[in-house]
């Protein structure tokens, strides 16, 4: 995994909202980095940075909102650097993105297919013909009676074909790195399932990477090969995705394994206390409040990333001593 | 689609026996007497027995509710009376100076439309710029200046200083249109533009925009193939309502611009408490708003499939 080619990487990515209540950072020097055929996948509460993330990544982010530092590597350049015009090529043709709930994806008055024909036609030099057959393809890829999906409007489709059809829209252009937000989860198990299905296959079969971004552990575990955790805007812990599963070394993504009814073979502990108000963060670490474990430090200082010898990496004081304590050395 | 049609045309019998029998009832509780004015107008001594007479040449003696039925009846066939002053078929005097209306309503339309769509789109992008804001300042103005105070200042400013736009009246080709259709246009076109403006930022905040930006797609298509249609969509509904409102302001610019219209035949014939004409003239508009309204409808089912769908089931 580690020889392929890196797709993307994002380094310090930071976006604020400025508010009547202060600065929010609603993604705190966000980092990480994917490779070919891979999926990251970002879980978190809701309101814990994940969407403005996905928007940040395509430089999309609603006004009053703005990035203020960071770096987004794909494909050897920085996304951040580029001019609106050449954002916007790279927007639906390289970076593509799902969002939760499929109906707002679609303009209702317009069918599914003259969606897609125009994204397509927006990015390359093709008949309508052409365009037409691209579509039809990656709906039959789906799984969708693509001639009538073709033709149908938004509100004549199931949530779960819509999604589909949203989904087939994002891949038609092979993208090299697809977002997709929360894209699974207004479905219903069996069409997560099938949906979750194509998303794998589709990752195997291209040379694409996928953010998955979700707050549901076991769609997440079911794609994704690695995996981010995101709290207060903050990724507080990353590793591969059975590492983190099994092996978790910040409490809170501990809590959110324990709060989760399939990871969780005991009883179910949910997570004490709501996540904290990103408009007045204490200096200490931001999941103290919340904390089991927490000790005078953590209410000093903010704890940052350290990277464990597996590759895990955690932000988190106790990480220090928990590592000692199982027999290895911690790595700053 | 033909069911549906159907069952809009079938409320029209309704709407129209209502809006002519309140008329009736109006005209005849309005204070002067038709026949006392036709004896003046023909310099006729005006005596008991000359009223008598006049009435029943005009065929006022008889009770309201038999009068409103022989009209009916007439009406029916196609025979809306004759004219008290000048004798002749109400329905030829109407169809006659109908052209000359339907001229004057569509240029109001044409003005209209011209200015709000690229108005209010403008103004809508420019948000919260200097030019939002003469925008808006102008759509004010348009919207409470009389359409009668405006005609004057069109006809003082423009028409008298160039001399090439006529001042008055119809028939030297689509250049005489241009005054009184900006007369009548113009404030409409204020409020639709700031009706447009507002619709347009409400779409542009929705997330299927947000979702289009995401696809890469160029703004000027964001704004052409999705935001518009969607906005429009509301526009559409109020345009079967202004319908009205340009019908009835035909009234006061054809006046004003000396137009021989339907609407300056009405106001006449209010002067002059002939009934028939004005009898005739609320007919007219009756049938012509009920119809609009109906082509309204029909074209909102363009814009948005999914009204065609609900009328499927229904």
């Amino acid at each position: 995994m580690e020889n392929k080619k890196k797709t993307v990487t994002v380094k310090n990515l930071t976006t604020v909202f400025p508010t009547s209540r202060g600065l929010i950072k609603a993604a705190n020097e966000i980092s990480f980095s994917m490779s070919e055929g891979s999926c990251l996948a970002l879980i978190g509460e809701s309101g814990a940075g994940k969407s403005v993330t996905a928007l940040s990544l395509l430089r999309l982010v609603p006004p009053p909102g703005r990035i203020t530092g960071g770096e987004i590597i794909l494909d050897n350049q920085d996304l951040l650097k580029l001019g609106s015009a050449e954002m916007r090529r790279v927007r639906g043709d390289d970076l593509a993105l799902v969002f939760q709930d499929s109906l707002s994806t679609f303009n209702p008055v317009r069918p599914i297919g003259a969606h897609i024909c125009e994204t397509i036609n927006t990015h390359r030099r093709l008949s309508n013909g052409e365009a037409k057959e691209i579509a039809l393809g990656k709906m039959a890829d789906m799984g969708l009676p693509a001639e009538r999906v073709f033709k149908s409007f938004p509100f004549q489709l199931s949530g779960g074909m819509r999604q589909r059809a949203a989904l087939a829209m994002a891949l038609s252009l092979h993208p090299k790195l697809l977002i997709t937000d929360e894209a699974t989860t207004s479905l219903d198990v069996t069409l997560q399932a099938q949906v979750l299905h194509y998303l794998k296959k589709h990752l195997q079969d291209c040379c694409m990477s996928v953010l998955f971004i979700s707050h549901d552990l076991a769609a997440a575990a079911a794609v994704a090969d690695r995996v981010a955790v995101i709290y207060a805007g903050r990724i507080v812990e990353s590793g591969p995705l059975k590492e983190v599963f099994q092996k978790p070394l910040h409490p809170y993504t501990e809590a959110l394994i324990g709060s989760h009814p399939s990871f969780c073979s005991g009883t179910l502990e949910p997570i004490k206390g709501s996540p904290p108000d990103l408009a007045n963060l204490s200096a200490g670490c931001s999941f103290v409040s919340r904390c089991s474990k927490a000790s005078g430090i953590c209410h000093q200082i903010a704890p940052v990333l350290q990277e464990a010898p597996t590759g895990h990496q955690a932000a988190c004081h106790l990480l220090i001593g928990k590592v000692v304590d199982d027999g290895e050395v911690a790595v700053s | 689609m033909l069911k549906y049609l159907v069952k809009r045309l079938l409320t029209l019998v309704p709407v129209l026996l209502g809006v002519t029998f309140i008329t009736f009832i109006l005209i005849d509780i309005a204070p002067g007497d038709p026949a006392e004015i036709m004896l003046n107008r023909r310099d006729i001594e005006v005596t008991p027995e000359n009223l008598e007479r006049a009435r029943e040449a005009l065929g006022l003696d008889e009770p309201l509710p038999l009068r409103y039925i022989n009209w009916l009846q007439g009406a029916v066939r196609g025979d809306l009376g004759t004219s008290f002053t000048t004798g002749e078929p109400v329905t030829r005097e109407i169809i006659s100076r109908l052209p000359a209306t339907i001229e004057l309503a569509a240029g109001g339309l044409v003005v209209m439309l011209a200015l709000a769509l690229p108005l209010g789109t403008i103004a809508a992008l420019l948000r919260g710029t200097v030019g939002d804001h003469l925008g808006r300042l102008t759509a004010l103005v348009g919207a409470s200046i009389p359409s009668f105070y405006l005609g004057l200042l069109l006809i003082t400013y423009i028409a008298v200083p160039t001399a090439w736009i006529p001042v008055m009246g119809r028939g030297e080709g689509l250049i005489g249109l241009v005054l009184p259709s900006l007369t009548l246009g113009f404030g409409l076109a204020a409020t639709y533009a700031r009706l447009l403006r507002a619709n347009l930022l409400e779409v542009l905040q929705l997330d299927f925009i947000r979702s289009a930006r995401a696809r890469g797609l160029k703004e000027t298509v964001i704004i052409g193939n999705h935001a518009l249609r969607n906005a429009l969509i509301p526009v559409v509904t109020l345009l079967g309502i202004t319908m009205g409102h340009l019908l009835g302001g035909t009234v006061v610019v054809e006046r004003i611009f000396a137009w021989p219209g339907v609407g300056r035949l009405a106001v006449d014939a209010i002067f002059n408490r002939n009934f028939p004409v004005i009898q005739g003239y609320v007919l007219l508009m009756g049938v012509a708003f009920v119809f609009m309204n109906l082509l309204i409808d029909l074209s909102y089912r363009l814009l948005d499939p999914r009204v065609k769908m609900e009328e499927g089931e229904g």
